[in-house]
């Protein structure tokens, strides 16, 4: 357990509060590059939090509730200015739906992320890459194709994402709050492999959008048309 | 507040479109500097932009390789 230092504090109590009382932040500790999941108590206690309590958790009152004895004991000590100060660099403060559908998310264990996935191969069915790029560099316009080892999501899902307004960057997790204005659309052969599975909460996103990937890439003249987003 | 990017030169993004991306535009990369320091886990848009932490201030010239990072 540690401590916010005042500005830290401030600077989280100018944001949204995800559940009652608490924050659930994604931030890198001091020294480190690694995006880590924290629990902040009244703006100025900080938890971190196991993979394995945002999976299983279902809520950060749970998490709360499961706090030990010695934790407890610990955060009184802290309101005396005892915890040792933490600095938590780039943080976001996930909302509670957000938070929420990390957590569901990651429940279903049927539900990996594609490359988790076993291979398949698809002959009729359509699927959407978005981007924020024009040129987009992995749709290879002069062979008309996706090069390997790149992502989509399903035609499915990506009108699923459009007709029920959801934003994408938060469905399919991407790193960068650009906004997508491009949708390529590609249908595969049947000899072009593929796995598919659910993006998984990244980046400070929630992800559960459909994805597709093709190791591979897919073969020439697959690449249908490119259309505004 | 956006994070900063930096444009990479034509040879650091021909290697990159030839390989895999982590999600649907991206690759998470270790970018090596010539000063021999290591970011690790930063991202690339389409094959083209670095993503930089709010106090790094680097420049192509300052960088020396770009890999892909290891899966966890």
């Amino acid at each position: 357990m540690f401590k916010l230092s005042e500005a830290q504090e401030n600077e989280l109590l100018n944001q949204p509060e995800t559940g009652m009382g608490y924050q659930v932040v994604e931030a890198s500790k001091a020294g480190s590059y690694t995006r880590e999941k924290f629990i902040v108590l009244n703006s100025e206690f900080v938890f971190e939090m196991m993979a394995s309590q945002t999976n299983t958790d279902t809520s950060g009152k749970v998490f709360l509730s499961q706090l030990s004895y010695s934790d407890r004991q610990k955060l009184n000590e802290n309101a005396q200015n005892k915890a040792s100060i933490i600095t938590l660099n780039n943080m976001s403060v996930l909302n509670g739906r957000q938070f929420r559908n990390i957590v569901n998310e990651s429940k279903n264990e049927n539900e990996g992320g594609a490359i988790e996935n076993p291979v398949e191969t698809n002959g009729e069915e359509i699927f959407v890459r978005l981007s924020a790029f024009d040129n987009d560099r992995r749709v290879d316009k002069k062979k008309r194709c996706l090069r390997p080892g790149s992502y989509t999501t399903t035609m499915e899902d990506y009108l699923k994402c459009k007709n029920t307004n959801d934003d994408p960057v938060e469905r399919y997790a991407l790193p960068s709050n650009n906004k997508i204005k491009f949708a390529f659309y590609i249908q595969p052969l049947k000899t072009d492999t593929l796995q598919k599975g659910t993006v998984q909460p990244a980046n400070g996103k929630r992800g559960g959008g459909k994805e597709a990937y093709f190791a591979e890439g897919t073969s020439a003249g697959t690449f249908l048309k490119q259309t505004s987003y | 507040m956006q994070p900063q990017t930096l444009k990479l030169s034509d040879n650091f993004i021909n290697a990159l479109v030839n390989l895999p991306e982590n999600g649907m535009g991206y690759q998470i990369v270790k970018v090596i500097l010539k000063s021999g320091k290591i970011l690790h886990q930063h991202k690339v848009l389409n094959s083209e932009l670095l993503m930089l932490e709010e106090n790094e201030i680097i420049t192509v010239k300052d960088i020396d390789k770009i890999e892909l990072e290891k899966k966890k």
